[in-house]
């Protein structure tokens, strides 16, 4: 099973390296007074949160087993 | 109060903004729908699977559940921000010459499309539907002359009517402006530089090309020639001082005094050799 978190590693990897992209790019074009801000806290905020608790339930679990059910 | 930090043609300054306006909160409606929509799925299913008593909890099952839902939420919640940034980033303006229309798409896509308001040819306001006659939001189409002309759609914004007037008032605005500058310009009364209306030969014999120079030069030959000579008065004007005027012209070469009557009798003929060589006559 660990081949299946090395995959989650990478695409996280993947994933946060673009949003910082993202987010700056976003940041640029926003315009003074508007709620740009706000959603992108929001947003890095939820992401923070999703990957806090998969990491929570993934510290729980047994990576080295191999039984199916 | 505004403050535009992404690059949009003509580089508009604060002053020429009139209307400033994004999409309707209602046009979202949809996209927020589906989007918790999205969320609640996974949620539901696992409830109705407990409900079921299925073993999913248990074994390798819950490790891909635990990696895949993980995955499934970063997607959805990228999916959700980017709907909103298309939505919150549709923006319509409208300035003291343009109607610009921005349309982003994700994080990094972004259409600016702007038409000039001199090139507006006719703009119509629609409300059609329950939901927009409610909240009271419509589309505006404005169609522009010209060869390459579009039509310019701006969709979902609050009050379409209200843009659609301030839209042809501002056309007029300008027509009536380049109206005015048309008749100032063309009307009596405009002043213009001396140097501008009276020209310098001086100066245009200097500007002159060697060309020009050689072809005015033949024209002044070609004129001497064919330039016939004024005729003369035959009743002077006996008003005018006599000796002031210029002496008579001698077209024709003083005879002698004296001709022989030899030459007299010979008067009239013209020779033989004369008429093979063609041309000039002279008369003997």
């Amino acid at each position: 099973m660990y081949i299946a978190l090395i995959i989650w590693l990478i695409f996280l990897f993947a994933y946060v390296a673009f949003n910082i992209y993202g987010v700056f790019k976003v940041y640029q074009m926003h315009i003074k007074g508007d709620l740009t801000r706000v959603a992108i806290l929001i947003y890095l905020l939820i992401i923070f949160i999703i990957i806090a608790v998969s990491l929570a339930f993934i510290s729980r679990l047994n990576w080295s087993t191999t039984k199916f059910f | 109060m505004v403050n535009y930090h992404f690059p949009i043609p003509g580089s508009i300054e604060e002053d020429k903004i009139i209307l400033f306006t994004r999409k309707h909160w209602f046009s979202f409606i949809g996209q927020a729908f589906l989007s918790v929509i999205l969320v609640l799925i996974p949620i539901i299913l696992m409830v109705l699977a407990l409900h079921f008593k299925h073993h999913f909890t248990r074994g390798l099952i819950a490790y891909f559940l635990v990696l895949g839902l993980s995955i499934y939420y970063l997607i959805i919640i990228t999916y959700i921000f980017t709907a909103w940034l298309t939505f919150y980033y549709d923006i319509y303006l409208v300035t003291k010459d343009a109607v610009i229309d921005v349309t982003q798409q994700g994080f990094f896509g972004r259409r600016i499309s702007q038409v000039s308001l001199l090139r507006v040819q006719d703009v119509t306001s629609t409300v059609q539907g329950f939901f927009p006659t409610l909240f009271g939001y419509g589309n505006v189409l404005v169609e522009s002359a010209g060869e390459q002309s579009q039509n310019f759609l701006i969709q979902s914004v609050p009050k379409p009517q209200e843009m659609c007037a301030k839209i042809m008032e501002l056309h007029d605005k300008i027509i009536e402006d380049q109206g005015r500058q048309g008749q100032i310009t063309s009307g009596e009364g405009t002043l213009v530089s001396s140097s501008s209306r009276i020209p310098n030969p001086a100066a245009s014999k200097d500007s002159e090309t060697p060309y020009q120079q050689m072809l005015r030069g033949q024209m002044t030959s070609y004129d001497s020639r064919f330039q016939e000579p004024e005729p003369t008065k035959d009743i002077p004007d006996e008003s005018k001082d006599q000796n002031s005027l210029p002496p008579p012209i001698q077209s024709v070469p003083a005879e002698p005094s004296n001709p022989s009557p030899s030459q007299n009798s010979h008067e009239g003929e013209i020779e033989k050799d004369d008429l093979d060589q063609g041309g000039s006559i002279d008369l003997k």
